[in-house]
């Protein structure tokens, strides 16, 4: 294989030599010998340095859906999080998750539910002290979609002036979203196999429930129903299950040149 | 220093990310239907203030104006009815008038902080002519939404 490599090469340089040696122009032929010594010997051709770096599907779960469900009780959100490294600096990502809301004051009640997924890509911007380290520092885009259904069981309109105290309800409705989010985070090795990360994002709304008269509170995965970009974060907690490893190629220049 | 700084970066991202939109309620509900008096005088139609207006919805009798000197008036439909009938004087010395308003109703949801409040879309506004000489409706849709176009423009001949 790798004479076969070699070979190529070597029929490619020799190619290239001989195109170089037809285009040079009406040289001073007498420049020197020695020139035309080094363009006749070809060039010692060292091949591809070849190198592998740990591949794996890295899977977790994000816990700081946890600490969001301290500041608003209403949301109930589990995510997980999912990568697997493409190349030496290319990991295909995804997360999917679920989302419950309830929400009851004494104006109105909320209830919904809906999952969503966001795949993309994670690029490791990180140089690395040797190719078996996995430490990360990353930029991401993910397409994100979530589908859910939302309902208003009960809510009160109160009239100061008519002194009504208006009930209704509104119906269960179904709602998409479609969203694009730009990450920027880091990974670290923590113990053999897990992982830390911490990273923020922006997600940025693409199209979303279309009801003007009563959108979601909250779409799963998103965030806020109402606004039309969102700002987040995520923590996660992850174990690699190596599966194989990613073969790297560097092309070596001739030397000589 | 320097951890700390980083830390409150977090800390703050953190509370951006998570900020409770049930709790707060920074916008109005109140969608009241805003009319503004003009005068004729002189073939020149100009913004008039009326030296004691009263106005009280016909069934309710609290006033929601009583001799007050305005240029223009905020009155609440009725959010539980399709019409509704307002007392109207603006004058002591002037004959009162009867608005009569019907209109359509929808529900709305203002925001997670809140909650609901009724929008109101505009079909038919009559009035007696004894002080008033006619009306224009500029804008059918109240909504919640606060804007310096009044829905409906009074005339008045005095």
């Amino acid at each position: 294989m790798i004479q076969r490599i070699l070979l190529s090469i070597l029929a490619f340089s020799g190619w290239l030599a001989t195109a170089r040696a037809q285009d040079k122009p009406v040289a001073p032929p007498a420049d020197s010998a020695a020139q035309q010594a080094a363009a006749q010997t070809p060039a010692p051709v060292l091949p591809d340095s070849i190198y592998w770096v740990p591949g794996g599907i890295r899977l977790g779960v994000d816990i700081s859906r946890f600490v969001v469900k301290v500041f608003q009780p209403y949301r109930t959100d589990v995510s997980f999080a999912a990568d697997y490294r493409y190349r030496k600096d290319l990991y295909i990502a995804a997360e999917a998750g679920w989302q419950g809301v309830s929400h009851s004051d004494s104006n109105y009640t909320y209830k919904s539910s809906g999952v969503f997924l966001t795949a993309g890509v994670d690029y490791n911007f990180l140089k690395r002290q040797e190719t078996q380290e996995r430490y990360m520092f990353y930029g991401g885009i993910r397409y994100g979609f979530a589908q859910m259904s939302y309902e208003a069981p009960s809510y009160t309109i109160y009239d100061s002036y008519w002194g009504d105290k208006l009930p209704g309800s509104f119906p269960k409705t179904n709602a998409s979203a479609h969203w694009v989010e730009l990450i920027l985070g880091i990974k670290a090795e923590v113990l053999k196999n897990f992982f830390v990360g911490w990273s923020i994002r922006e997600k940025i709304k693409i199209s979303g429930p279309k009801d003007d008269a009563f959108p979601p509170i909250v779409i799963p995965g998103f965030g806020s129903g109402t606004k039309g970009s969102q700002f987040d974060f995520q923590y996660t907690i992850s174990y690699c299950i190596p599966l194989g490893d990613v073969k790297v190629r560097v092309k070596r220049e001739g030397a000589g040149k | 220093m320097k951890y700390f700084l980083i830390l409150a970066t977090l800390v703050s991202i953190a509370v951006v990310a998570c900020d409770d939109e049930t709790k707060v309620c920074d916008q109005a509900l109140t969608t009241d239907t805003h009319i503004r008096f003009r005068r004729d005088s002189a073939g020149i139609t100009r913004d008039t203030t009326m030296a004691q207006v009263t106005l009280y919805a016909l069934g309710i009798r609290d006033s929601i104006y009583r001799k007050q000197a305005v240029k223009d008036i905020f009155l609440p439909l009725s959010p539980a009815a399709d019409s509704c009938r307002f007392y109207l004087k603006v004058d002591s010395a002037s004959t009162p008038d009867t608005l009569t308003f019907r209109y359509s109703r929808e529900p709305h949801f203002i925001s997670p902080g809140c909650g609901f409040s009724t929008f109101f879309t505009l079909d038919t506004v009559i009035s007696t002519t004894n002080t008033v000489q006619s009306l224009i409706i500029n804008q059918r849709a109240i909504t919640s939404s606060i804007n310096d176009t009044a829905h409906i423009t009074l005339y008045f001949g005095i």
